[in-house]
């Protein structure tokens, strides 16, 4: 087996040595190719066989075809990005890429079907191993010295055309020449091999008129015979290493080794060769040197990175690959009769795709049907969908006009929308039926929603403040002009969003919302906006203890709405104190003054949301269903009592009453549960405890743990200290 | 406008009052704990050091900086929780809060998490504004601010004991960097063994967040050296916020699922196998309506109800119960309840014929079959072929009294519920006991199971 790997060792570096000579020669000739077909048929002996027949001859044609195109990349690919580049890309045959691609493909395929329990396992190492392909080519393309060398170099090469670097290009190329290697199938008997051969054969002929047409026009034509000798010294070696000795080494090997660690190990030994080579590779040797232009792809730091990626990239994927080659692409029906799992094997991916559009098709149906089906989430949606639209037309003539103040605000916008977002949210998953693991449903998402909204809501505050207080030291001298026209129009939409949340968070009786100011009027928007908050505001509180619509989702939307508002209106106030008297000071002052608006007017809803969410009592109706059940002839002391308010408008209670001897169970569990009715509690449990029972638990060797004992007479302390 | 600072000025006195009783608080347990002294140094600490950040990202701009900073801000949270457990520790159940202030701990772990994704949000919104503008940002100082800021928040994760934390780091699911480093960490020890025992354990995930965003910093640096393009710092800040979020969804998530009052995942085996037990017990019907939920980090509670035979004694039967679902729910309230037999003869105008009744429950599909069985074929197949049905009187009178059965039995009976019917299994009697006498109609879609 060593020797096997010694053998691969120097054939591999023999293969980079002849990549870089043929970079050389590349500069000189274009004809690489059809000598490597012309060898290969004098090697293999094709027609020995026989005359082709006629589906022998299709095939030949296709894969000379399909051949021809990758070759012709790859030559082009390597002229333009040079030997190191081109090598770390290409030289993985099919594996890398084609798992790089299907781990990257099969992404969201394996979130939507993690019914396959191989399927989220396997998936770990190859998404990283495709992470790492993509970072590696990123390195390559972005982090390249080159390009700046490059592109000042050749301003006539083929790729300033399209405004990429020369060796961009390049890069691309070969990437897609990898790409179509790696749809190939691999030569494996000797016919194929023939068939290979010939093929090769047939794409050089294909190739030969394009070369001949490059060579007649290229310049270095002339020069060329001056050492042709040497050229075709040259040729013959780069045509017997690297087509012919390095493939039927790594076949012999293939079959010695596996192929999947013979890739590993073949990618190591020639990527770190190229790596060598190309330190020491600063010109070309011997007497080519003189016809050759010196090599203008060096290494750079990006190089490396990229190196060390596709190094960690192709251990992973032969690793991940070698054990599970099968699984990959089946997918899991389910369990045959003896009990094992059964695969499909054949389009595995292709129907898991096809399946994964199907069910993102329903489920968007099925959400759609959901949001129109109740008023608030209709109206949430509504709204979304107007602002969205208002933002896709801003970023639309953003980019038309190529104004980044446009473009900016339009983020800025959709970042706004992700609150909408989450209301819509909320409020659809809000009815939800109750489940094993949720058992009273999911009605409090508005509410933790309405906190996550406060919250937001805050933070945007706190943004504010701080940038205004920092802009207040050095007032910057702003041009607000072009915006004007935008923080009126986003200034509309909003207003419009702020009347149908508040009529529909608020009913009715919000006459002073009612008076749309339609002119830009700093300050009629300003108070009726107030008027409107104030509105809502006292709403809350007056409202806070009876059973009230009060959804805290509706109010963190409406809240986030009219911030919106506000910030739009303190845009057009300031713009117009900065353009009539210059007050530059004017827009963190505003700003200021908006976002303590904002920070005051979040508070009661935080304030509410938290209260519900640490399950704090609803006062008066805890303190009146205590007076209550204590009330209750044979009731003794109320213990262990918990009330708590689920969401807005459901109260909850679990009360253990202590009683007589020789009271009923059933008619106080009956007077009891009417009671709490009574006090609003809706939900009840009431356990109904007497002498005997802490005795039946002492006598089982449980203790009562004894917390929150109230009687009538601690009752009036409790609700004291409170 | 009056109306208008009325409501201001009570908001502004509200927050003074709640910043005012806030350091009361805060001085009370300074001057009681030890520990606390210790958080609020280690908290002046982390002040000072996200106020130099502060300062350095206004000198530099860099958005890697500032997504950085959010992480110290977040560190500023951490420690705010861990006193807010202190106050828990200290706080007894009272008649405001019955259920204790367990749950107070829970909302600050879930508002500081949130906190963290909502600040490192508006990174991200600030990277794509940058991304128009791109302002001069140079390398100077960012690495060395990373250093700083990665030792200050290694000192607050490891050196402030914060329990409500390391119940929510080893409860909640393995966030996307934590299976990544464990995978990457497992094969690294497959060959060099002698790491296994500083990799192999399960990591902290803040400390991965920490190192792993001081990484992006530190590579952020190297590429400005190099390239000079702040295209590269808004890169490696959108990676920064990425992990952030990755590393804060999962404990958000657990945080989340608390708050809506759920029973967690890995105790849903356990309690069905306890009241299966439970069900069993000499004189216990059904138990129905059970619902369980975790009040802190670790406080269960739950409540029940039990339809008891008419002649067990209910102080036996609850003794048992309670006895045998104690050790998994501490907080549990039992109602046990009998049969009413008067209820069965007083006479009802909307009483429906008995053999609709096993209808009512939509979502108890079980039940539907059962009684599709016995029950006459046309009427049967008419309601669950849905609500359009061709006997419109007797479907939608069957409906009806699915849809409102707290109107049509007596309190005493059937407790109101406002949720659906269908909220959970309910526990049969394997060997059907001698059944009492049952009175004609009863909403209950377990009981119709057995007929």
């Amino acid at each position: 087996l060593s020797s096997y790997i010694f053998l691969l060792l120097g054939v591999k570096f023999l293969k980079a040595v002849g990549l870089f000579l043929t970079y050389d020669l590349l500069k000189l000739v274009n004809i690489v190719h059809l000598f490597t077909g012309l060898f290969q048929v004098v090697m293999h002996k094709p027609l020995s066989s026989g005359v082709l027949s006629r589906t022998r001859f299709s095939r030949v044609l296709a894969r000379g075809l399909l051949g021809c195109l990758t070759d012709g990349l790859w030559l082009l690919g390597l002229s333009l990005c040079g030997p190191l580049r081109c090598i770390l890309l290409y030289e993985h045959e099919d594996l890398l890429v084609l798992s790089a691609v299907r781990s990257l493909c099969c992404k969201s395929t394996t979130t939507v079907a993690t019914s396959s329990a191989g399927a989220s396992s396997a998936s770990l190492p190859a998404r990283r191993g495709g992470a790492f392909f993509v970072g590696a080519v990123l390195a390559l393309l972005f982090l390249d010295h080159d390009s700046a060398a490059a592109a000042v170099g050749d301003q006539a090469g083929p790729a300033s055309v399209l405004g990429l670097a020369d060796h961009k290009l390049g890069l691309i190329i070969v990437l897609c020449a990898a790409l179509l290697t790696s749809l190939k199938p691999p030569a494996v008997s000797a016919d194929d091999k023939s068939i290979a051969a010939l093929s090769t054969c047939s794409s050089a002929t294909m190739l030969l008129p394009l070369s001949l047409w490059q060579a007649a026009f290229s310049e270095t034509v002339e020069s060329a015979d001056t050492a042709s000798s040497h050229v075709l010294a040259a040729l013959a070696f780069v045509v017997f290493i690297v087509f012919a000795l390095d493939r039927s080494v790594s076949a012999a090997c293939s079959a010695q080794i596996g192929s999947a660690s013979l890739n590993r190990v073949a990618f190591l030994l020639v990527s770190s060769s190229g790596l060598l080579l190309s330190l020491v590779w600063s010109r070309p040797t011997g007497r080519l040197s003189s016809i050759v232009p010196p090599s203008e792809h060096r290494l750079s730091g990006g190089c490396l990175a990229a190196f060390l990626l596709m190094q960690a990239c192709a251990l992973v994927f032969s690793a991940s690959g070698a054990q599970r080659p099968s699984a990959r692409n089946a997918s899991f029906i389910g369990y045959s009769a003896g009990g094992l799992p059964l695969y499909t094997s054949g389009g595995g991916s292709a129907a898991l795709l096809s399946r994964a559009r199907h069910d993102a098709m329903r489920l968007a149906r099925d959400g759609l049907r959901q949001v129109l089906a109740e008023p608030n989430s209709r109206s949430i949606f509504y709204f979304l969908l107007l602002n969205l639209a208002f933002t896709g037309v801003e970023l639309a003539y953003g980019l038309w006009t190529n104004s980044l103040g446009l473009l900016s605000d339009g983020f800025h916008m959709l970042f706004d929308c992700s609150a909408l977002v989450m209301g819509l949210c909320a409020s659809v998953l809000g009815r939800w039926s109750p489940t094993r693991s949720f058992p009273f449903g999911f009605n409090r998402v508005e509410v933790l929603s309405g906190f996550v909204n406060a919250m937001f809501l805050m933070i945007i505050a706190a943004f504010v403040l701080i940038s205004a207080l920092s802009r207040l030291l050095h007032p910057p001298a702003i041009s607000s002009e072009r915006l004007l026209p935008v923080s009126i129009c986003g200034l509309l939409v909003n207003l419009f969003g702020l009347l149908s949340f508040s009529h529909a968070h608020s009913h009715g009786g919000g006459s002073a919302t009612k008076s749309k100011p339609h002119h830009p009027d700093s300050a009629s928007t300003c108070s009726s906006d107030a008027k409107s908050h104030s509105h809502s505001h006292s709403h809350s509180h007056t409202h806070s203890h009876s059973h009230s619509h009060n959804d805290a989702n509706m109010r963190g939307v409406f809240l986030h709405v009219m911030a919106d508002t506000l910030g739009s209106v303190g845009v057009i106030i300031s713009s117009f104190l900065v353009s009539w008297f210059g007050f530059y000071i004017a827009d963190p002052v505003c700003s200021l003054f908006i976002s303590l608006l904002i920070l005051l007017s979040v508070m009661p809803l935080l304030k509410d949301t938290v209260s519900v969410l640490a399950l704090s009592s609803p006062m008066p109706e805890a303190e009146d269903a205590l007076q209550r059940l204590l009330a209750i002839s044979g009731v003794m002391r109320c213990r262990n009592c918990r009330f708590w308010r689920h969401t807005n408008d459901t109260l909850c209670a679990c009360v253990h009453l202590v009683v007589a001897t020789d009271a009923g169970e059933q008619r106080i569990l009956t007077a009891a549960t009417a009671a709490l009715k009574t006090s609003g509690f809706h939900t009840t449990a009431v356990q109904i405890e007497k002498e005997a029972f802490f005795q039946h638990m002492s006598g089982m060797g449980n203790t009562v743990p004894s917390d929150l004992e109230i009687t009538r007479d601690s009752l009036m302390v409790q609700v004291c200290t409170v | 406008i009056l109306a208008l600072l009325h409501e201001l000025r009570d908001a502004y006195s509200n927050v003074v009052a709640f910043v005012r009783e806030l350091a009361v608080q805060l001085a009370m347990l300074q001057a009681e704990e030890k520990r606390a002294k210790r958080i609020l140094a280690v908290g002046g600490l982390l002040l000072i050091s996200v106020c130099l950040l502060t300062v350095w990202g206004h000198l530099n701009p860099s958005m890697t900086l500032g997504a950085f900073t959010c992480l110290l801000l977040f560190d500023l949270c951490y420690i705010g929780v861990a006193l807010v457990s202190l106050w828990v520790e200290r706080r007894q159940r009272c008649l405001a809060y019955t259920f204790g202030y367990e749950r107070f701990e829970v909302l600050a772990v879930f508002a500081s998490l949130m906190l963290a994704i909502l600040g490192v949000f508006f990174v991200l919104k600030e990277c794509v504004e940058r991304a128009f503008e791109p302002p001069d940002v140079t390398p100077s100082g960012l690495a060395l601010g990373g250093l700083v800021g990665l030792v200050v928040h290694l000192v607050a994760v490891y050196s402030v004991e914060n329990p409500a934390y390391n119940h929510v780091i080893d409860a909640s699911t393995s966030s996307w960097l934590q299976e990544h480093v464990t995978d990457i960490s497992e094969s690294l020890c497959h060959h060099v063994p002698g790491l296994s025992k500083l990799l192999l354990p399960r990591l902290n995930p803040l400390a991965l967040l920490g190192v792993s965003s001081a990484m992006c910093l530190f590579l952020a640096s190297c590429l400005l050296d190099a390239y000079q393009s702040s295209l590269a710092d808004i890169t490696m800040a959108v990676l920064a916020a990425f992990v952030v979020v990755v590393t804060m969804a999962p404990m958000a998530a657990y945080c989340g699922k608390i708050l809506l009052q759920s029973t967690p995942a890995h105790l849903v085996g356990q309690l069905d196998k306890a009241l299966g037990e439970a069900a069993t017990l000499d004189g216990v019907l059904e138990l129905r309506k059970e619902r369980t939920w975790l009040t802190g980090f670790g406080q269960l509670n739950g409540c029940l109800q039990v339809r008891v035979r008419r002649d067990a004694s209910e102080q036996l039967v609850l003794a048992h119960v309670t006895n045998r679902l104690a050790h998994l729910v501490p907080g549990l309230t039992v109602q046990v309840y009998k049969d009413d037999w008067s209820r069965g003869l007083q006479p009802s105008a909307s009483w429906v014929a008995p053999r609709f009744n096993p209808f009512a429950p939509p979502a108890a599909p079980s039940a539907a079959a059962a009684s599709h069985a016995v029950a006459p074929a046309s009427s049967a197949s008419s309601f669950l072929a849905g609500s359009s049905s061709p006997h419109p009187s007797a479907a939608s009178t069957a409906v009806s009294e699915a849809n409102l059965p707290d109107l049509l039995l007596p309190a005493s009976f059937a407790p109101p519920n406002p949720f659906t019917s269908h909220a959970g299994v309910s526990f049969m009697l394997p060997p059907p006991p001698p059944p009492p006498p049952m009175p004609p109609s009863t909403s209950s879609s377990t009981f119709h199971q057995r007929y």
